[in-house]
């Protein structure tokens, strides 16, 4: 009897039931309310420097844009012969050799923005001093010395997708002054390179209204080569020396100083890092670009009025809705997929970034499906404001939006504000009141 | 060895009260209805009762428990010793007019024991449930405010209300006992509602919550059984109102934007107190002749008085009404078909819930049977069968059919009589 009371166990139907049965007299516990009232605050402002020798791409160009005004990108960098493993050396070329040319080739990496069907113009510069940075990076403002006259000046249509690469042929005695002491042995290693070739700078057309291009760092597509040809018993040898940019450098070998400057929306007046400039003092407007460091805040200043809602309750759900103006959408300045979000402090440093369950909190686009619908990034800033609530002590902290690849494009994007009439961007909250 | 017997029982009781004390949280029912107030009352009995349409104010306790009764201790007689425990299942059919689903809910049920004091009096000791909830609503949509969007929620309760009880009863002249109980009633309701608030795209926000009601409480009752002629007894019993005491253990959870956050944990919050109602309950007893007995009995629980209200339902004075027919050819016999007992009943209950002024009545029909466990052994093991209508699928109530079967074990041990006869 005792082992039958052991073995009776209970049981109960371990499925969920399923069936929609008994629903239509009860309520849930649980009010839901959406709200869309909560203020908001937007504002541009710009970084004093973004680090700009991590990336793999060397941006040039020049052109005027409607919001930004005159964007500039110059591209600094060191050439060295890659790998010291052959027992001669690269340096080590027979004594008989002859140079027949010199020419840059900078391979194209299929970033553009603007216009490049327009003519450009491209200047190589020599530097004057070494690519060496103060502190470890080289920033978008960043600059070195160098020769006022350029070695070439070239004028041509960039085909970021149609060819390979841009050669530019450079002087031959440019050239055979460099051949010349690697023949002599007056140069026999990098170092010794560097002290006569301290690199180059590609300088736009002073007058260009054309486009930005991307040029590829990788040693396999951007390189200064050398033609030389061997005398021989029969015939010439022909043969190639190329130096290219370090892949596997100490200290940053190339970077891109990229400037705006000049437009018509009072961002000029963004001379320092925790000045802001107002959406509704802009026009309704806020911006983002690229490459020079312009962002949009975001402030909440009565989010804790949550509280005031009766009842004990949480935050379910925030989605931060904000247009894209439609006349800055063109097809030389498309609209990208996503925007990047962070948390800054009062003095618009970056703090920290934000994770939902599946990675970094990213605004989406939304309404591009729809026929009539209105075109629309939404950033989910429930993690955020969640946060925002229950800090203490409370900060300033706030959202920045900016562009992904912000050290490495010159990408805009105009914001419509929180009072523009076209839309106003628009915080969108679902709380739940679970105790009323 | 009859006293070997007894300490084997009465580590059975202790031993089964544990395991009741670990299994309370399985269900006993799976009904919708079970919402309300502390569930739904339950449907398993010591004994033969729930055999006999869950009647039986006056049947007398010499040979089973009745624990409907305290008074029927009264005539356990002297040097008795009887023990029961029993299990109960129940199957359920739940239609809301459109369409249909089955449940099935069981568990261990009851377990009891009554032990001689004196020639005349006799205590018992019983752990049953009192009320049991299990209920799974799902998809129950609701507006979000401010919105023309909806969101849905499920909620799934479970748990239950045990009686755990001591009753006394005393024989008073030979016709005229009477009795007492005071019970402790305990148990845990949980209810979890997950809420699902996910928009349109990625982020997929829900929140949980989970309560734990605890309740606890003492009841008092009591109860005689009259035999106004040997073929005629008269029983009737009153379980006083009382309050049941109630903490909430709240722990409150979310997902935002797909990250797991507590919202909130509170233990011991005091939360308004359940009133159980006073009960009457009268109940006759007829033997027209030796092996038939005809029960006929009436209950009127007074749930207005306690003004309590519930979600969208009213508590009314529920008045349950059963009819109960036991038969058994010769219970001494030597034939062992002649001393198998059969058993049949018939209940119909008002029900104490009232949804937009429609009761929720209940119809009950059952039939079992006594098998005697030996053949001079007055032990019998229990089996019935019950099926159940509760509700309707009128308005927005929903109807539950539901197949119940009982089995328990009545066990009957006499304390220090050697057997004259072996």
């Amino acid at each position: 009897m005792l082992c039958f009371c052991i073995t009776a166990c209970s049981f109960e139907s371990g499925e969920i039931p399923t069936l929609e049965v008994g629903q239509a007299f009860v309520d849930s516990n649980v009010r839901l309310v959406v709200l869309d009232t909560f203020e908001l605050r937007m504002s541009t402002f710009k970084f004093d420097s973004i680090i700009t020798s991590e990336s793999n791409r060397l941006l040039f160009g020049k052109y005027s844009d409607d919001y930004f005004g005159v964007v500039e990108a110059m591209a600094f960098f060191e050439v060295i012969a890659p790998g010291m493993e052959s027992v001669d050396g690269p340096y080590d070329i027979d004594p008989e050799a002859k140079l027949d040319s010199v020419a840059l080739i900078l391979g194209y990496d299929e970033y553009f923005y603007q216009d490049t069907t327009r003519l450009t113009e491209i200047n190589v510069h020599g530097l004057l001093e070494e690519v060496i940075p103060e502190e470890n990076a080289f920033y978008n403002t960043s600059t070195l010395k160098y020769d006022t006259v350029p070695l070439t000046t070239k004028v041509f249509t960039p085909e970021p997708f149609d060819e390979d690469s841009l050669y530019i042929s450079l002087p031959l005695q440019f050239g055979n002054n460099l051949f010349d002491k690697i023949l002599e042995n007056e140069i026999n290693d990098n170092d010794d390179l560097k002290e006569d070739l301290p690199g180059f700078v590609l300088v736009p057309g002073e007058n260009d209204n054309a486009s930005i291009i991307g040029f590829s760092r990788n040693e396999e597509d951007t390189y200064l080569r050398f033609f030389y040809s061997v005398p021989n018993e029969f015939d010439d040898n022909e043969e190639v020396l190329d130096l290219v940019i370090n892949p596997f450098p100490v200290s940053p070998p190339a970077f891109h100083n990229v400037q705006s400057y000049s437009g018509g929306t009072g961002l000029d007046v963004l001379d320092d890092q925790e000045t802001e400039l107002m959406s509704i003092e802009s026009n309704d407007l806020s911006f983002i670009q690229s490459g020079t460091g312009f962002a949009t805040k975001v402030i909440f200043p009565s989010i804790k009025s949550l509280f005031n809602i009766p009842g004990t309750g949480t935050l379910l759900s925030a989605r931060l809705q904000i247009k894209p103006q439609t006349e800055s959408i063109t097809d030389f300045t498309p609209l990208r997929d996503s925007l990047s979000v962070a948390v800054i402090d009062a003095n618009n440093v970056i703090v920290q970034e934000i994770r939902t369950g599946t990675g970094p909190v990213r605004g989406v686009l939304i309404g591009e499906e729809e026929e009539f619908g209105t075109v629309l990034y939404e950033i989910p800033v429930g993690i955020f404001l969640d946060q925002k609530l229950s800090e203490q002590p409370e900060t300033e902290n706030a959202l920045i939006l900016f562009n992904e690849n912000f050290n490495e494009t010159v990408n805009r994007l105009v914001l419509e504000g929180e009072e523009n009439e076209d839309y106003r961007a628009r915080l969108i909250l679902t709380y739940a009141i679970y105790d009323e | 060895m009859p006293y070997t017997m007894n300490r084997d029982l009465g580590i059975l009781f202790f031993g089964l009260v544990a395991n009741y004390a670990l299994g309370q949280t399985n269900n006993l029912t799976g009904s919708p209805y079970s919402l309300f107030g502390l569930g739904v009352s339950s449907n398993s009995n010591i004994g033969i009762n729930n055999s006999i349409g869950n009647g039986g104010y006056a049947i007398s306790g010499n040979s089973l428990i009745n624990n409907l009764n305290p008074a029927s201790y009264g005539n356990l007689g002297e040097r008795n010793f009887l023990f029961d425990f029993g299990f109960l299942t129940e199957v359920s059919e739940i239609d809301n007019g459109a369409s249909v689903e089955n449940r099935i809910a069981g568990n261990f049920s009851n377990v009891a024991l009554a032990s001689s004091l004196g020639p005349k009096s006799a205590f018992g000791l019983s752990i049953s449930p009192f009320s049991d909830t299990g209920y799974a609503l799902i998809g129950i949509e609701s507006n979000i405010e401010g919105s023309f969007d909806s969101f849905s929620s499920n909620i799934f309760g479970t748990g239950a209300l045990n009686d755990l009880r001591f009753s006394y009863g005393r024989t008073i002249t030979d016709t005229f006992r009477t009795g007492f109980y005071t019970s402790y009633l305990f148990g845990v309701i949980e209810e979890r509602e997950l809420v699902d608030a996910s928009q349109e795209f990625a982020n997929e926000n829900s929140l949980t919550i989970l309560e734990r009601n605890f309740y606890r409480g003492l009841r008092f009752g009591a109860g005689f059984q009259y035999e106004v002629t040997p073929q005629f007894t008269l029983g009737w019993t009153v379980d006083l109102a009382t309050t049941l005491s109630a903490k909430r253990d709240r722990t409150v959870q979310k997902n935002l934007d797909l990250v797991p956050l507590q919202v909130e944990e509170v233990n011991d919050e005091d939360i308004p107190s359940f009133r159980l109602p006073t009960e009457i309950n009268t109940g006759i007893q007829y033997n027209p002749f030796k092996g038939l007995g005809i029960t006929l009995d009436y209950s009127l629980k007074l749930w207005n008085e306690t003004e309590q209200r519930d979600n969208v339902g009213v508590f009314v004075d529920e008045q349950d009404y059963s009819l109960g027919v036991q038969y058994v050819a010769d219970p001494n016999s030597f034939r062992y078909h002649k001393r198998i007992k059969y058993r049949a009943g018939i209940n119909y209950n008002t029900g104490y819930l009232e949804v937009n002024q429609n009761p929720v009545e209940s119809y009950f029909i059952t039939a079992g049977m006594g098998i005697p466990l030996g053949l001079r052994s007055l032990s019998h093991l229990n089996i019935s069968y019950g099926f159940q209508n509760r509700g309707s699928t009128t308005g927005i109530l929903i109807e539950e059919n539901i197949h119940t079967f009982n089995i328990n074990f009545s066990l009957r041990d006499i304390w220090f009589v050697k057997r004259k006869i072996n």
